[in-house]
């Protein structure tokens, strides 16, 4: 039981990484990510916002009507994110609310939110669904906190807004704009799927992505039971 | 028939409906609370963008007065009135509106320039408007200067309200350095910091004299 409680905070992190592995939320990976402290921020709000909708999601999946669940969750989702806005805007620093306020709103439409709330939310007990919320938040803020580190040294020189190399070139535009992320996030992607094609061929096996993730035997949309 | 394989519409419909009041039911109670600390927090952020305009010293901000659009405020220190602060509001930026602060001493001439919101991109535009002291591994535990550089907003410090008119970044034939990758920001910033300085020049004021905006 121990065991099963922690794999379902930790399966975000490396095993089912949300952004690397579901490639689900590309939108605030891509669009959130050109400094260290902006990638750490959005992933701290959408850790919020997911644990919070995960929980109330999986205390009324039980009594929401099947055909108008998704309509629910979204709403559900969206009162969220406003609360967290609102939150922000009153209690945050100034420079944070600035750096982040635009892309708030932007949660509701994260694919990881309604993912999860599709995908393991309305069929878990609630203390298994904010476990797994707070993995899958920690493995979106890691990853993103990654590719801002990375996307802001090449840009400039810095991380976490402190300059590493003082002569760092300013007028390197591409790591920081969205055609530039794309590119590291793929890179990233390659290295992560040369260490699983790695671990597999050491136990003598193929990589497979966790079952689930298969298109088909994925309950994510739940195509097939909408009649 | 459970609730979770309904299918009848009017079913259907009032359970929408009544997620979406509790919904709005509590995001009120939210709004109403956090109504207070937000407005405080703005009315902070003002101040202080007010205080980084390199304004001679001033203890109160004074009235306001309307003028082609913009506000302009009185700063006093004490009785005396010390300079002006223009506030002005464009939407030719990148993403929404930029509200800009403009400081002029009593001669005229600009002391700062503050942005005091905006939502323009992250690492391109957002530079035309941040004032962010960057620190190196060589002063990581430095003293961070009260006003920040900034490339573009801090070209216009010292000119006179009454040169302007004609201030351009030098993509469009002006004087003024733009940011790369940031053109139509800088752009926007500019036309309306000089549309700021051309509405406190007309003001009928007789600033230069000592004499009050009004």
């Amino acid at each position: 039981m121990k065991n099963s409680m922690f794999k379902d905070f930790s399966k975000g992190i490396w095993k089912e990484n949300p952004v690397l592995v579901l490639l689900l939320g590309t939108c605030p990976t891509l669009a959130l990510t050109s400094s260290a402290t902006n990638g750490f921020g959005m992933g701290i709000a959408t850790t919020c916002v997911l644990t919070g909708s995960n929980f109330v999601i999986s205390l009324i999946a039980s009594i929401t009507p099947k055909k108008i669940r998704i309509p629910v969750y979204i709403v559900v989702i969206a009162a969220f994110v406003t609360v967290v806005d609102l939150l922000l805007q009153a209690y945050a620093p100034a420079a944070l609310y600035e750096a982040l306020g635009i892309f708030i709103p932007l949660i509701v439409v994260n694919c990881i939110v309604l993912g999860r709330a599709e995908a393991f939310a309305s069929k878990n007990s609630p203390f298994r669904s904010v476990l797994d919320g707070l993995g899958m938040g920690l493995g979106f803020t890691l990853t993103l906190t990654m590719l801002g580190m990375i996307r802001e040294f090449l840009t400039c020189g810095a991380v976490f807004e402190i300059k590493l190399i003082p002569a760092w070139t300013t007028d390197f535009l591409l790591p920081g704009a969205a055609p530039g992320a794309f590119i590291i996030v793929g890179c990233i992607l390659a290295v992560k799927n040369y260490f699983n094609r790695r671990a597999a061929i050491r136990n003598h096996t193929l990589y497979v992505p966790p079952q689930g993730l298969n298109c088909r035997n994925c309950g994510i949309c739940r195509i097939s039971d909408d009649k | 028939m459970k609730l979770r394989d309904q299918e009848n519409m009017i079913v259907l419909g009032i359970f929408l409906g009544a997620t979406a009041l509790v919904a709005a039911l509590v995001l009120a109670v939210v709004s109403q609370l956090t109504a207070e600390p937000i407005r405080e927090a703005a009315e902070r952020n003002r101040e202080q963008a007010f205080h980084r305009l390199l304004l001679p010293e001033f203890d109160r901000i004074g009235e306001s007065a309307e003028h082609d659009g913009f506000i302009f405020y009185t700063v006093y220190n004490g009785e005396q009135a010390v300079g002006f602060v223009g506030q002005g509001v464009t939407r030719a930026g990148y993403g929404g509106e930029i509200e800009v602060l403009v400081g002029f001493d009593r001669s005229g001439k600009i002391t700062g320039v503050q942005i005091l919101r905006h939502k323009e991109t992250p690492g391109l535009g957002a530079n035309v408007c941040e004032r962010k002291f960057q620190r190196t591994i060589f002063n990581i535990g430095g003293e961070v200067p009260a006003v920040p550089e900034n490339r573009l907003l801090d070209q216009f410090n010292g000119l006179a309200a009454f040169s302007a008119g004609d201030w351009r970044i030098s993509k469009d034939g002006g004087e003024f350095e733009y940011l790369t990758g940031a053109t139509v920001t800088s752009r926007a910033v500019t036309a309306l910091i000089n549309d700021i300085a051309v509405a406190f020049a007309g003001l009928d004021s007789g600033i230069g004299d000592g004499e009050d905006i009004r």
